[in-house]
């Protein structure tokens, strides 16, 4: 994982986590409704190119960590709704509590002042 | 990740690929609803619909990209593609059948002939003696000794008794016995005299009772014998209870004390019976004459070079002890498994190399053909280019399609290794195999089929690739405007190299084979001193109760050889105790000419000892130069002296500038009795075998000395089975009991003793017929392919009023100017070669003019016809059609 420098980048395991978080927040899903969500969250900071979003729940699906199942969408079109499964929620407990506390290390970093 | 969650995902990821293309309508549904519910947004918030679409669309990111990235995620994307590729290279190859036969036959014989060849070497030098820690096993020899590995019994001793860097230094001598049965089958037996500890430095234990013990060295003690797998199955039925029995070899009785297993047979030509070596004090003196081969066991710890630089000092220690016969002679100290290499190594490797050549002429051909192929599917890859496949597609296409020829030419390559290597076995007789240590473990190396094949593979890719890439280079619109030429020149440099390269290899190997096959031919016809023909030979012995003393053998043999002489239908018959160019020959022994000062360490005169009656010349067809051959005067003793007949090469070495006629001799075979040997006459030269030049006879009369194993020669003008059937009838009158062997005719006798050569004769023979054949294919090609580019260029010349008989002229000229220079530097080439393979094999020369001359012609007229022939169908081509077909 590398880190990019505009802030438009969105990571990849980072999106990843953010999927899985939406999903247990808001439970059952269509990308669509996940994609705006996140851009709602993310009050704008965050440019999202909405088809990764797909991308993330296929690789998460694989994983095991979310389930598909057919439903119907808000203007009643065929849609896929995606949950997140107990495995899923065993790991995003571990990602975000990794990613705590990587973003403290960052946080307390970034913050040393040089010594007097 | 955990290995469990990668299971899972593999698992998960196989089943949507199995599912792809119900995945792939479903991710469409999604992507489509994703976009609209976007527009959908836009719309509401007072964009106008299109505007709506477009930005939904920018938001969600390229469209394609996700769907394409979607896929490669649902399954295995490099396997789909890579499954395409094979589907259609495999399908374009199959359209041109004629250029994917070629090259996948090229291939196949390139890579299957190397791989035959190599398999010998790897057997024969390459792979470690079949022996616990046999890297410690070595050998002790004279640096520069008379007959390879032999030295003197003394030195043998003195290097055992006096050496600290041996667990054990056994020796062995070699010699034959016969097996003589009541029923009267009687077979000559190969024997090794060795000594007790030799089974114990090879560590190898008997199958059945045991080997010798130190006590069974002495006189007396001695009547033991260990039998060979192949005697004791072929003689005793693989009887269990042969130990104890008691066998006769040359009529003396030996107790069977073991047998050995199967795999064990060493030394290299000797896998019979073993007996104990024993040396007498006069032996254990005999500082002279070279009889026994060393095998040792190194100490633990002690290095090779340690043991050399020991060796090295006793030996230096042993020639100021005995300077008259050790100064100079330096003692050298090699692994076993190399001790073999400087006979066997370089026709090995002048195998290996034809082989090897004829491989880079299959690789040559391989890269030239896809270059050619390259050249005329230029426009398919600029196209396939400006649609927007990447370079990396391009080149994994050229990939495949060589890969996929690479391995139907394995395919072959692999049938003709095995085919190769079992022709390559069945072509050496039993009389040379048995010679050559791990001759029974030859068979297809299968490492080097794979390097063999890899090669020709990575040759076909990087030309391939090369001719690909230069698709791609030129703009792709130049490429594609109407009519551009198609071959760039670099491409044409290329294949010219090639074409030249592929020239130069064929005459190398094409001259080195015609030389093979000439020195051969020389060997055979008669060109040896002797001649063979209408001559019958068996190997005679008299049983050892027959004949009490010397005296009494050279009474037996001599009536033998008058019961011989007296069958109807023998014009000659004589006695010989070698036959003529049998690979063996007779004791070397120094000799000192009477008047003559001591010579000079390292230049006493040498000579190889034969006992032969006054018969064998005539019979053998060699001539008298000089004097006279022995005759009744001899056996009278009339004059005192031994009678002796000396070569003309002996004759020439020791007396340049007199008439030996009448010289005399001390010859230590009968020197021992204090008597002098007079020279009586020079016959012809001899040559006894094929990879020494002549070697100084002196010929002893059997009416003088006895020699109790003897060959009779006869010689008549019926068929020669008719004569020995006759002969062996009439001595059977003489004795019903008396031993007869290896009954044959002399020239079966030659043959057995050309074996080696005549297998690497007929091997050069077959590598030069293949690189003649697969250059003539590669240049055929390549010139139709070249001619096949300038066709168009061609047909404006002819449109324009050129005159065919000009057209074709330009055509051929262009490529016999680059297979002159192919040419040209084969033959320098080929001189290096040709000097080479004469230091190699007697009866070639450096000289090859002829052959080079004959090969120069046949490799150009093979080039105008490659020319020629396409160059024709071009002219004849309408100029019109050519013009229009772009």
């Amino acid at each position: 994982m590398t880190i990019g420098e505009g802030r438009t980048d969105v990571l990849q395991g980072t999106l990843d986590l953010m999927v899985l978080k939406t999903l247990d927040v808001m439970g059952p899903r269509h990308g669509y409704g996940i994609a705006r969500r996140i851009e709602q969250v993310s009050d704008e900071l965050l440019h999202l190119n909405e088809g990764t979003v797909y991308a993330s729940l296929l690789r998460l699906r694989q994983q095991g960590w979310i389930e598909a199942s057919w439903g119907r969408s808000e203007n009643n079109r065929r849609a896929r709704f995606y949950a997140i499964t107990a495995a899923g929620r065993r790991r995003l407990a571990a990602q975000a509590e990794d990613w705590e506390r990587i973003a403290g290390v960052m946080a307390r970093l970034l913050q040393l002042s040089p010594d007097p | 990740m955990s290995p469990w969650r990668a299971v899972v995902a593999f698992v998960s990821r196989v089943r949507d690929f199995c599912a792809r293309r119900r995945l792939a309508r479903e991710t469409e549904q999604e992507i489509e609803l994703h976009l609209d519910l976007l527009a959908a947004q836009y719309v509401r918030a007072g964009q106008p619909p299109a505007e709506a679409r477009r930005l939904a669309r920018a938001k969600f990111g390229g469209v394609v990209r996700i769907r394409e990235s979607l896929r490669d995620q649902a399954g295995f994307p490099m396997l789909e593609s890579v499954a395409r590729d094979v589907r259609y290279a495999a399908r374009g190859l199959l359209r041109n059948p004629g250029f994917s036969l070629v090259v996948v036959l090229t291939l196949g014989v390139g890579v299957g002939a190397n791989a035959a060849v190599f398999s010998f070497v790897d057997a024969v030098l390459l792979q470690p003696l079949p022996y616990p820690e046999a890297d410690r096993l070595v050998s002790v020899q004279e640096s520069d000794p008379p007959a390879p590995f032999l030295v003197t019994p003394g030195d043998y001793v003195d290097w055992k008794e006096r050496s600290d860097v041996f667990e054990t230094l056994s020796g062995y001598m070699y010699s034959v016995s016969g097996l003589t049965s009541p029923s009267g089958d009687d077979e000559l037996l190969y024997t090794v005299a060795v000594s007790s500890d030799f089974f114990r430095t090879l560590r190898v234990p008997p199958l059945l009772g045991r080997t010798f013990l130190p006590d069974e060295e002495r006189p007396g003690r001695d009547a033991v014998v260990v039998l060979g797998h192949g005697l004791w199955t072929r003689r005793f039925g693989a009887d269990l209870d042969v130990v104890g029995r008691e066998i006769a070899l040359d009529g003396r009785p030996r107790t069977v004390i073991g047998v050995m297993r199967p795999e064990f047979e060493f030394p290299p030509g000797g896998r019979d019976v073993w007996v104990p070596l024993v040396l007498t004090e006069s032996h254990r003196n005999d500082r002279r004459n070279h009889s026994v081969v060393t095998v040792g066991r190194l100490r633990p710890g002690a290095t090779l070079e340690q043991a050399r630089a020991r060796m090295a000092a006793l030996g230096a220690r042993l020639a100021e002890a005995h300077p008259r016969t050790n100064a100079g002679r330096g003692v050298e100290v090699v692994e076993l498994r190399h001790q073999q290499r400087g006979v066997t190594g370089p026709f090995l490797a002048l195998g290996q190399l034809a082989a090897a050549l004829v491989l880079l002429i299959a690789c040559a051909n391989v890269s030239n053909l896809q270059l050619g192929r390259m050249a005329s599917r230029a426009r398919e890859m600029t196209v396939r280019a400006a649609l927007g496949a990447g370079r990396w597609r391009i080149g994994r296409l050229v990939a495949v399609e060589s890969l996929l020829l690479a391995l139907a030419g394995g395919g072959v390559g692999v049938g003709v290794a095995a085919w190769g290597v079992g022709v390559l076995r069945d072509s050496i007789s039993p009389e040379m195999s048995r010679w050559i240590q791990g001759f029974r473990d030859i068979a297809v190396d299968w490492p080097i089929l794979a390097f063999s094949l890899a090669t020709a593979v990575a040759s076909g890719l990087v030309f391939g690739l090369a001719a690909a890439s230069a698709a791609w280079r030129p703009a792709v619109m130049d490429a594609l405007r109407e009519g551009a030429p198609t071959g760039t020149s670099r491409r044409a440099s290329l294949r010219r190299v090639l074409v030249g390269a592929e020239v130069a290899l064929a005459v190398v190997i094409t001259v080195s084979a015609g030389q093979a096959v000439q020195g051969f031919r020389s060997l055979h016809a008669g060109s040896r001193g002797f001649s063979a023909e209408g001559v019958g030979t068996m190997l005679i012995r008299p049983p050892d109760a027959r004949v009490e003393d010397s005296r009494g053998v050279i009474e037996f043999f001599g009536d033998v050889l008058a019961r011989a002489s007296a069958v109807p239908g023998v014009e000659s018959a004589g006695l010989v105790s070698q036959l003529p160019a049998s690979l063996r020959h007779g004791p070397t022994v120094e000799l000192r000419v009477e008047g003559r000062p001591e010579p000079a360490p390292g230049e006493t005169p040498l000579a190889d000892v034969l006992v032969a009656s006054d018969g064998y010349f005539a019979t053998a067809g060699i001539p008298l130069l000089d004097g006279r051959t022995f005759d009744a005067r001899d056996e009278a003793g009339e004059d005192g002296d031994f009678a002796v007949v000396i070569s003309e090469h002996l004759a020439r070495r020791y007396w340049p500038d007199e008439n030996p006629l009448g010289k005399r001799l001390r010859v230590p075979a009968i020197a021992a009795r204090g008597e002098w040997a007079r020279v009586v006459g020079v016959v012809g030269d001899v040559r006894q075998n094929w990879f020494e030049a002549e070697r100084p006879f002196l010929y002893l009369s059997a009416g003088e000395v006895a020699n109790r194993w003897m060959y009779l020669t006869v010689r008549g003008p019926g068929t020669v089975e008719r004569l020995l059937s006759d002969t062996a009838l009439a001595l059977e009158r003489m004795d019903p009991a008396l031993p007869i062997f290896e009954g044959k005719p002399l020239s079966a006798a030659v043959d057995a003793g050309v074996a080696g050569i005549r297998e690497v004769a007929a091997l050069m023979g077959v590598f030069g017929a293949l690189a003649l054949l697969l250059s003539a294919v590669g240049v055929y090609g390549v010139m139709a392919y070249a001619v096949g580019q300038r066709e168009r260029e061609l047909g404006i010349r002819m449109a324009l009023g050129a005159a065919p008989r000009a057209v074709i002229r330009t055509v051929v000229g262009d490529g016999l100017a680059t297979a002159a220079v192919g040419l040209f530097i084969g033959v320098l080439a080929a001189t290096v070669t040709t000097r080479l393979f004469a230091g190699l094999l007697f009866g070639t020369s450096a000289d090859s003019a002829a052959v080079t001359g004959l090969v120069s012609v046949l490799v150009f007229a093979t080039v105008l016809v490659a020319c020629w022939l396409p160059a024709r169908v071009a002219v004849r081509l309408d100029p019109v059609r050519v013009l229009r077909a772009d």
